[in-house]
């Protein structure tokens, strides 16, 4: 006669009946209320216990709505704004606020808030050697004013004279441009380089000047102080 | 919406379910962490111990029959009554666990071998010898439950679960062979 079983299968048996016998063991629970008083320290533990499991399940439960409440919410948004983003108004004010931010956060204004006046006569006592002036590269009107000069090798220097107007803007990128303050003449201003062109902006008495030129700063403070105000 | 309310009353279920295992076996528990302990204040350690494993695997327990809870829950609190019985032993204890799950696992194939059913007797008798930590898993197991399941329930790895319920069977296998 065959005899021989799988030693898992008879294990599991095995098992089955031990626990059993444990369980079986146990009194029933009228007699049980008899043997065992747990003390009133373990009902409170337990209690304890009870209520933290609750809370734990509460702040879970919260967690999961408040995750779901968020889902719904952001799926409304992207919908109510892919649906007005049909509309032209709504994409340019979009594209508006858009290059507003990225100017307000990569870009330096240089700005003053004086009235505008009328400019003064202006007359240039030094400029470097091999610079010419191109009219037709210059601009003058009674508050502001441009003048560019080019030398031989291509070289330009420009010289902007605004009347400390609200349009005397300059914008630079921040991410690659270097700004110093500078001191000229007790004239508080700005020194920027960028791309290998120093820019000196300063504000004289309620005028605006805006050098600009491929040379050394030095040179270009020459320049600054050698501008006559008629 | 209906999302919402499945899982409210999937809180108050598992909060009802633990009340329901601690009025119907909170006293069965206590007696059998006595019986193993043999101290009122260390068994009601072993069976405060019980109810956070219970409480914090409330999810996966089975009540579908009364027999299925009261095995998990004796099984559980059988396993602390142990563990609390070592902690407080004088011997110092070597974290066996720790040192085996880096060890090569026993890959011994156990279902294709075969034992005469003769041996049945004496394979209790050498489940009843093994300590109490290699059974557990085997119980659990039988029970229906997961390795995932009974490592959350026992609070050790799932590795440690496969060790364990692997060296059981080595152990018990050459128990049998050394009785032929």
């Amino acid at each position: 006669m065959n005899n021989q079983v799988s030693f898992d299968s008879l294990l599991r048996m095995a098992v089955r009946e031990m626990y059993t016998e444990q369980v079986n063991s146990i009194p029933p629970e009228d007699k049980l209320k008899e043997i065992v008083h747990p003390s009133d320290k373990l009902k409170r533990r337990i209690n304890q216990i009870v209520n933290r499991e609750t809370r734990n399940e509460k702040l879970i439960h919260m967690h999961k709505i408040a995750s779901r409440v968020a889902v719904i919410i952001l799926m409304c948004i992207s919908l109510s704004f892919a649906t007005l983003m049909t509309a032209e108004a709504v994409r340019e004010s979009v594209a508006t606020t858009i290059l507003e931010w990225h100017d307000k956060f990569t870009r330096i204004f240089i700005e003053t808030d004086a009235q505008p006046e009328k400019l003064p006569e202006i007359r240039f006592n030094y400029i470097p050697e091999g610079f010419e002036l191109v009219e037709e590269e210059s601009i003058k009107s009674n508050t502001y004013c441009n003048y560019t000069f080019f030398s031989s090798d291509n070289n330009f220097l420009r010289i902007q004279i605004s009347a400390s107007a609200e349009n005397s803007k300059n914008t630079f990128d921040n991410e690659r441009a270097s700004v110093f303050k500078i001191t000229v003449d007790e004239s508080i201003g700005t020194w920027i380089s960028h791309n290998s062109i120093n820019y000196l902006i300063i504000n004289n008495d309620n005028i605006v000047f805006t050098i600009s030129c491929r040379c050394a700063i030095e040179e270009i403070i020459e320049i600054y102080k050698n501008i006559e105000i008629l | 919406m209906l999302v919402f309310y499945l899982s409210l009353i999937d809180d108050e279920e598992n909060q009802n379910k633990f009340k329901m295992i601690y009025e119907k076996y909170g006293n069965s528990m206590l007696y059998t962490a006595i019986d193993i302990l043999k101290d009122d204040y260390l068994a009601e350690d072993a069976v405060q111990e019980a109810f956070l494993q219970i409480a914090k695997n409330i999810k996966t327990i089975r009540t579908d029959t009364s027999a299925e809870t009261k095995a998990y829950v004796v099984t559980i609190v059988r396993n602390c009554s142990y563990r609390m019985a070592q902690k407080n032993s004088k011997y110092i204890i070597m974290p066996e666990d720790n040192i085996i799950e880096e060890t090569v696992a026993d890959k011994t194939d156990y279902e294709s071998r075969t034992v005469s059913i003769v041996m049945y007797e004496e394979m209790k008798k050498a489940l009843a010898t093994l300590d109490e930590k290699y059974v557990t898993p085997l119980v659990l197991q039988e029970q229906g439950y997961k390795i995932s399941e009974i490592a959350d329930s026992l609070n050790i790895s799932q590795s440690a679960v496969k060790m364990r319920i692997s060296r059981a069977k080595k152990m018990i296998y050459e128990l049998l062979e050394a009785k032929k």
